[in-house]
């Protein structure tokens, strides 16, 4: 197992693990997990033991987009899903851009 | 409504091999799937919350006909707590609209069949979640009910349901289900007019919760 990246390494990292993501946002694992399941939130495989890597600024990014959805427009997830058009793509191995 | 399809699966798999028995389990499975048909409007709650089946409602599959057909011939209007304390003793009913649900996943592997011995001598059979078809319902819960912002009215019912259930426990901590509860009162009062038909399901599912808790006593009670 390797040891756990330093938050100053994380925030300057391309792309990032689920747990990172996680520090990065302050938003709950179940969620980013969540979010990843239904293609919210993409994700890359690159290496053999196919950890997700998240893109981070992008990820960061749709993060936001989706709080303001929810906080400010009073979208629902589904709702959100529709308006980001990935329902379909839900679970492809896709890169952000 | 707005439609509460996967309702009764949902449920189905998040509340298998929990603490509820079996019988339990497939009443209030069917009780969802009676949920889904109140807010497809197809069951019509009346005066004094008698139901009355929709006259154009004709389900395809075999259970859910049966059920359809039990509610419309029945000789007295029943109230959601009534229908759902005769599916107590109605075994062969239930477990045919439960078959209908089950089906799917059990295909999908989102459930699997297994039987075990008590004592060693009487088979007893059991429905298994698959632990990822599992964490996938309890992920959306968990991610719309505690994080901030609207939530769609399948999920709400959906925790409405296993609270009801005493399932929810099982995967939030006291202080998230108080955090949720807070959350369910502040979109009320926000949001009233969506949440008016929130309402209407939270009676239903109490109706059902009152069933459920006077259990086989209401069972042997309950007639046609």
């Amino acid at each position: 197992m390797s040891r756990p990246r330093n938050l100053e390494t994380i925030a300057q990292a391309e792309l990032v693990t689920i747990s990172e993501l996680v520090r990065l946002s302050g938003m709950r694992y179940s969620t980013l997990k969540y979010y990843t399941e239904i293609g919210l939130l993409p994700f890359r495989q690159l290496d053999a033991g196919l950890v997700r890597r998240y893109p981070r600024e992008a990820s960061l990014r749709r993060l936001e987009e989706i709080r303001i959805c929810k906080e400010r427009d009073g979208l629902t997830i589904p709702q959100i899903l529709e308006k980001f058009s990935v329902g379909s793509r839900a679970g492809t191995q896709t890169g952000m851009e | 409504m707005a439609p509460l399809s996967g309702l009764a699966q949902s449920f189905a798999v998040a509340a298998a091999a929990s603490r509820l028995n079996r019988s339990t389990w497939e009443v209030y499975v069917t009780g969802a799937v009676m949920l889904e048909w109140l807010a497809d409007g197809f069951l019509i709650r009346g005066e004094k919350g008698k139901l009355t089946m929709s006259e154009t409602f004709a389900p395809t599959s075999e259970g859910a006909r049966q059920l359809a057909e039990t509610m419309r011939n029945a000789r007295r209007a029943k109230t959601f707590k009534g229908w759902v304390s005769l599916l107590y003793s109605r075994t062969k009913l239930r477990r045919a609209v439960l078959a209908d649900y089950v089906s799917d996943l059990l295909e999908e592997k989102a459930l699997r069949y297994e039987t075990k011995k008590v004592l060693g001598l009487f088979p007893v059979g059991f429905y298994v979640p698959d632990p990822a078809a599992k964490d996938r319902i309890v992920q959306r819960l968990r991610a719309e009910l505690l994080e901030p912002g609207n939530v769609d009215e399948p999920t709400a019912a959906l925790a409405m349901l296993l609270d009801s259930a005493n399932v929810l426990k099982r995967y939030f901590s006291d202080y998230e289900r108080n955090q949720w509860r807070d959350k369910m009162k502040r979109l009320q009062q926000e949001n009233n007019e969506v949440w008016k038909r929130v309402e209407e399901i939270r009676k239903a599912i109490r109706e059902m919760e009152a069933a459920a808790s006077s259990g086989a006593v209401a069972a042997t009670a309950a007639t046609m």
